[in-house]
C-alpha cells in the first residue's frame, strides 16, 4: 500500500478581522476539512476565491496553524514532531505560488534563489549546489545562462520555471501548487502543466493543486476536491468525473467553464449569485441560495459528505 | 460600409522605429462581436487602445487609419476625440480595481461621464446612474451607488465599470480581457451580461482575450494575432472547426481537453527587436517551410471570409 505523504484530519480554521473600528469578528475559513495525499498521487482542489482553498494549502505547508484538527506529514502529527524530524520533513513539502513576480526575491540572482534552499537543507557545499542547480534548470527547460540573471530579466513563464526549479533543488515529496498557471498565457500554461506531469511520473511526486480552473485540475489530478465556503462539498476520482452525477455546485462550475471544444454558449443563466461572505454564512447547506435544486429542508441542516459508489463523496441531500 | 474599419494600422515605440503592431486591418459590422485572440505581447491590447486613440506611455502610431462610423479617428483634432470617447466608443479593462478611482463613489464616477456628454440636471443624472447600474445587474443599485470601489467584490466592480462605459451610450465597446481577474462563475455572468447588451442594445464589441474558450463562446468572428500581426481571421465556428494556420492549430490542440493535452506549443514568441525577416512563426512552426525562412508571408484569402498568413496555402 502506498504511504501517505500528507494527511489532514478534521481541520477548522478561523480568522479574526476588525470591523466597524474596534469590534472584532471571527469567521471560519475552513470547517471540518479532511483529506489525505498518497505517494505519487495528486489532489486538485477546486473552488471560487474565498472558499478556503489557499488557507488549506497554507495549513498543509505549516505556514498557518489550524484551530482544531491535525496535520500529519508522513504519518506523523505535526504537533508531535521533534525538532530533528521537522528539519528532515520540512524541505520535503514545497510550494509554488500563483504570482511568479512576487514569489522570487528581486535582489537575488537565479543562482542565489536556487542555492539558498540547497545550502540550508541539503548540504553546505556551493560547488555541488551549483551542479544540482544546472541539472534542475535543464529539467525545467531553462538554459544555464539564466543563473546570472535577476528575476526581472525573465518572462512570466521563465519565472514560474525558476520557482519550480527551486522546489526541485531539495528533492521534495510533495509540492503545493497554488494557482501555478493562472498568471500565464494558455500556451505557457500548457508548457508548465506538461512539465509538472512529467515530474510527477519521473520523481514519483505528489501534488496538491489549488486552482479555480477546471481543465487544469482535470489535467493534473487523480482526485478532485470541490470546496465551497470552507467546506468540502465533493470528492471525486478523476476517472469517473465525466461519468457520474455531481454536487449542484460542481455542476455550476462545469457549466461556467467556457469550453473551446463546444460551440457557442446559449447562456442559459446557470450561474446564480456570488459566493456568500463567510461572515454571514447562510443557514443549513451554505450553497442553497444559489442552488437550483434547493428545497425547504436544505435551509435547516448541513449535509454531510456521504460515500457514493467507490470513488465519490458528495455532501448534498438530493444526491 | 462597416461600422468600424481599421486600415494598415502600425503602432510602435516612440523613441526608435520598432513596429509592435504591424499593418493590422480588420472591420466590424454593427452588432457584431469580434474576438481578438493572442498571447501576451502580441499587440492585441495596443490595438484595442488605438481604437480610442489612446496609447500607453512610450507608444505611438506610425501610420494607418481607424474609421468609426464614417469618422476617421486620427484626422480629428484632440477636442473632438474627447467627445467621441465614451460616446461612440468606450473601453473596459482587465483589472477594475486599478481602473476605477478609489476616492470617488461609483455613482460619482458614472455621473461624471453623464455630465460630460449630456445636458442633464443633478437629479436626472443620479436617476440615470441608478438605471445604468440596474441594467448591468447590480443588486440594490440605490444603495450601491454610494459605495466606493473597495467596498465592492470583484464581480460587482467589473459591473460598475461596465455601467460607466455604457453611460455615454457608446455604439462600440472595446473589452480588454474583462474577465481575466475573475473567477469562472463570475466570468460567465459578465460574459452573459455583455452578450445581452450586444443583443438588446445593438452594441458592437471588440473582445480581446487569450482564452480560446471565452472567444468561442462570445465572438462571431475571430482575428488571431501573433507577434503583432494578424495570422488568421475567420468566423468563429469556421476557425475552431477548420483552423488553417499552424499557430492556430497548435493553440487549439494545446488546450486541455477532458484531462488531456494533445500538443504543447514549444518556445517563446520571436523577438521583434531583432527584426525578423521571414515568417514570424518560423522558429516554432512544425512545417518550417523553405520560403518562411527568408520571405514574409502575406495574408491571403483561402475561402470566403477565411484569411490566413502562411505559405502552405499559396
Amino acid at each position: 500500500m502506498a504511504k501517505s505523504v500528507v494527511e489532514v484530519k478534521n481541520i477548522w480554521k478561523s480568522y479574526e478581522i476588525k470591523r466597524w473600528g474596534f469590534k472584532r469578528i471571527s469567521f471560519y475559513a475552513l470547517i471540518d476539512v479532511s483529506l489525505s495525499v498518497f505517494e505519487g498521487e495528486s489532489v486538485g482542489i477546486l473552488g471560487e476565491s474565498g472558499c478556503g482553498k489557499t488557507t488549506l494549502g497554507k495549513i498543509i505547508l505549516d505556514l498557518e496553524k489550524p484551530d482544531k484538527g491535525e496535520v500529519l506529514w508522513f504519518g506523523k502529527g505535526l504537533k508531535n514532531l521533534t525538532k530533528e524530524e521537522y528539519k528532515i520533513f520540512r524541505p520535503k513539502i514545497q510550494a509554488v505560488f500563483q504570482d511568479p513576480y512576487s514569489s522570487l526575491n528581486p535582489r537575488y540572482k537565479v543562482s542565489d534563489i536556487l542555492l539558498e534552499p540547497y545550502l540550508i537543507n541539503v548540504e553546505k557545499d556551493k560547488e555541488k549546489g551549483l551542479e544540482k542547480a544546472k541539472e534542475v534548470l535543464s529539467l525545467v527547460g531553462l538554459r544555464v545562462e539564466v543563473l546570472d540573471k535577476y528575476p526581472h530579466a525573465l518572462s512570466g513563464g521563465e519565472r514560474q520555471r525558476v520557482a519550480l526549479a527551486r522546489t526541485l533543488m531539495v528533492s521534495p515529496s510533495l509540492i503545493v501548487l497554488d494557482e501555478p498557471t493562472s498568471a500565464l498565457d494558455t500556451t505557457l500554461a500548457g508548457q508548465i502543466l506538461e512539465l509538472l506531469k512529467e515530474f510527477k511520473r519521473s520523481f514519483n511526486l505528489s501534488y496538491i493543486l489549488i486552482s479555480h480552473s477546471l481543465p487544469v485540475v482535470l489535467y493534473l489530478s487523480d482526485w478532485i476536491i470541490v470546496m465551497y465556503l470552507g467546506r468540502v462539498v465533493e470528492i471525486c476520482k478523476k476517472e469517473v468525473f465525466f461519468e457520474t452525477s455531481h454536487h449542484p455546485y460542481t455542476l455550476m462550475l462545469l457549466n461556467a467553464y467556457p469550453d473551446p471544444f463546444s460551440p457557442k454558449a446559449l447562456f442559459s443563466k446557470k450561474v446564480k449569485g456570488e459566493i456568500a461572505s463567510p461572515l454571514f454564512r447562510p443557514t443549513g447547506c451554505e450553497f442553497h441560495p444559489r442552488c437550483e435544486e434547493a428545497e425547504k429542508f436544505c435551509k435547516d441542516s448541513v449535509p454531510q459528505l456521504r460515500k457514493i459508489g467507490d470513488s465519490q463523496y458528495i455532501a448534498c441531500f438530493k444526491r | 460600409m462597416p461600422f468600424l474599419e481599421v486600415k494598415d494600422l502600425v503602432l510602435g515605440l516612440k523613441d526608435k522605429y520598432l513596429p509592435l503592431v504591424d499593418k493590422v486591418s480588420f472591420s466590424l459590422e454593427k452588432k457584431e462581436i469580434l474576438g481578438i485572440l493572442g498571447e501576451s505581447g502580441c499587440g492585441k491590447s495596443l490595438t484595442g487602445f488605438a481604437l480610442l486613440r489612446l496609447f500607453p506611455p512610450g507608444i505611438t502610431r506610425y501610420s494607418g487609419e481607424v474609421i468609426i462610423d464614417g469618422i476617421s479617428l486620427y484626422d480629428l483634432p484632440e477636442e473632438e476625440v474627447l467627445k467621441l470617447r465614451g460616446r461612440k466608443v468606450a473601453i473596459i479593462l482587465q483589472d477594475p480595481l486599478s481602473s476605477l478611482n478609489p476616492v470617488l463613489t461609483i455613482g460619482e464616477q458614472i455621473e461624471e461621464v453623464l455630465k460630460y456628454h449630456f445636458n442633464l440636471s443633478k437629479e436626472e443624472r443620479r436617476e440615470r446612474a441608478i438605471k445604468l447600474l440596474k441594467e448591468v445587474g447590480m443588486p440594490d443599485p440605490e444603495i450601491r451607488i454610494k459605495s466606493y470601489p473597495h467596498q465592492l467584490s470583484g464581480g460587482l466592480r467589473q459591473r460598475a465599470m461596465i455601467a460607466m462605459a455604457l453611460a455615454g451610450e457608446p455604439e462600440l465597446l472595446v473589452a480588454d480581457e474583462p474577465t481575466t481577474a475573475l473567477d469562472v462563475t463570475l466570468q460567465t455572468q459578465i460574459l452573459e451580461l455583455l452578450y445581452e447588451l450586444n443583443q438588446k442594445k445593438n452594441l458592437s464589441i471588440v473582445f480581446i482575450s487569450h482564452d480560446l474558450g471565452i472567444i468561442r463562446w462570445i465572438a462571431n468572428r475571430v482575428c488571431v494575432f501573433y507577434a503583432g500581426e494578424i495570422v488568421e481571421t475567420a468566423p468563429t465556428e469556421e476557425l475552431f472547426k477548420n483552423p488553417l494556420h499552424p499557430y492556430t492549430q497548435t493553440l487549439i490542440e494545446s488546450y486541455p481537453k477532458e484531462g488531456k493535452i494533445k500538443k504543447v506549443l514549444k518556445g517563446g514568441v520571436v523577438n521583434l527587436a531583432e527584426k525578423p525577416k521571414g515568417c514570424r512563426y518560423f522558429e516554432r512552426c512544425e512545417i518550417s517551410c523553405e520560403e518562411g525562412k527568408e520571405k514574409h508571408p502575406e495574408l491571403i484569402s483561402v475561402k470566403k471570409e477565411h484569411w490566413v498568413r502562411c505559405f502552405k496555402y499559396g
